[in-house]
């Protein structure tokens, strides 16, 4: 019979360390058998602070009591209960551990901006080695190109030949 | 800024692209509407979907945001009724939208007793064109090659990459055939304002057929990569009035 279980439900807050202290003295001494009971399990209070430290057999012993507790009426859980049951099934822990401990994002975006950073000084090299614009990007021609396709009574419905057209045709520059 | 983004999201209709160009050409062809109002149609269908998939979304988002609910996810997976919902009303979505599509695929596939017929061979890396329908003083059928005008050729506003030095001269309110097939490997004769994009698969004809509606010079691109100079392969069509045409194809004698 578990301790948590034996103690009243409405055990206080107060009791808790007592219960840890005594499951943290016990569980060293104590071999890992399918029989064994919950009176070695930490306490379920704080589980969140932990439970990382917490050998696997314990872990896995709490997933038990826990699962055992909630096969009884949730609404008898205790808070600790309840949010220990939480922690195990949803918590940031396992495959569900964050891949980058907090207070890191400064280092992720400076490492970004030296990407970036990199990236855009890789393309300047490479724009700085390559051959200039065609003959045709000046303004003139773009301007002599608007005209060859009015010649052409190209883009008639909206385009540079359409009535009323006022846009700049081929002109960019 | 302001005339760049304007540039961006103003629809632009032309028979050759413009700069910033982001919308169809303008349609020179009954296929050509018929395609641009199908993609109107659906985008019609687009909209209705991404504000039912916002909305949704959002709803959920709002709702059942971690502070609201926590462990929602344990509890709410499943949902007959939003389930049927959202399998069954796809499904009269795509039903919608598949009927006017196979009916316009249909209609473009259909080659109406055509006037006059043209061949078309893609070759590496340029056009020739056959006009079977009629010979020359020596009795051969009229053919020529279309190649790019390279940049040190280009004069008067010609239009880099997309004019070439003989184009494929037809007439307007005709049917014509193009019969296309490939001398070496893929290539694909293509023209966005007249809805023409048919690949051209060495050893095997395809054929096509086009309505022109106005006068005009319709520019396109090979549209399947077939080599190093795929991109310096137009197309340019040139469509004239019955006299003009009759005037070049003497002028072809």
């Amino acid at each position: 019979m578990s301790i948590l279980r034996s103690l009243p439900r409405t055990l206080p807050r107060v009791a808790t360390p007592a219960i840890r202290s005594y499951a943290s003295a016990a569980s060293p001494s104590i071999s890992v058998t399918s029989t064994r009971s919950n009176a070695s399990a930490p306490a379920l209070a704080n589980i969140e602070a932990s439970w990382k430290s917490l050998p696997a057999e314990e872990q896995f012993e709490v997933y038990q009591q826990l699962e055992e507790l909630q096969k009884r009426d949730w609404k008898e859980l205790s808070v600790d209960e309840k949010k220990a049951a939480y922690f195990v099934a949803f918590g940031p822990h396992g495959p569900r551990a964050p891949t980058m401990p907090e207070g890191n994002t400064q280092k992720v975006f400076l490492y970004t901006a030296a990407a970036v950073a990199a990236a855009f000084g890789l393309f300047t090299f490479a724009r700085s080695r390559a051959k200039g614009p065609a003959p045709t990007v000046t303004r003139e021609y773009q301007e002599q190109m608007t005209e060859y396709m009015r010649s052409q009574n190209q883009n008639p419905i909206s385009g540079v030949s359409s009535e009323g057209y006022k846009g700049k045709g081929m002109v960019t520059l | 800024m302001l005339e760049l983004l304007s540039r961006l999201f103003s629809p632009v209709y032309c028979d050759a692209p413009e700069p910033w160009q982001i919308g169809f050409q303008d349609a020179g062809s009954p296929i050509a509407e018929g395609i641009q109002n199908l993609h109107n149609e659906i985008f019609f269908y687009l909209i209705v979907i991404f504000v039912g998939v916002g909305w949704v979304l959002g709803s959920v988002v709002v709702n059942y945001s971690q502070d609201k609910s926590p462990i929602v996810y344990k509890y709410a997976n499943h949902g007959t009724l939003i389930e049927l919902v959202w399998t069954i009303t796809p499904a009269f979505i795509l039903i919608a939208i598949a009927f006017p599509s196979f009916k316009l695929l249909y209609l473009m596939d259909e080659v109406i007793s055509p006037s006059m017929t043209i061949k078309v061979v893609g070759h590496q890396w340029y056009w020739s064109y056959e006009y079977s329908d009629f010979v020359n003083d020596d009795g051969e059928s009229i053919e020529f090659d279309s190649y790019m005008l390279p940049e040190s050729d280009l004069e008067d506003g010609q239009l880099r990459l997309l004019d070439v030095d003989n184009r494929v001269v037809v007439p307007v309110d005709t049917h014509i055939r193009f019969v296309v097939t490939g001398a070496d490997v893929l290539h694909d004769f293509a023209c966005p304002s007249l809805g023409l994009k048919i690949d051209c698969c060495p050893g095997r004809l395809n054929q096509t057929s086009v309505f022109i509606k106005r006068e005009g010079v319709f520019y396109g691109q090979c549209s399947e990569l077939c080599g190093v100079y795929h991109g310096f392969m137009p197309i340019a069509i040139e469509a004239v009035s019955m006299e003009k045409y009759l005037s070049w194809l003497d002028s072809q004698g």
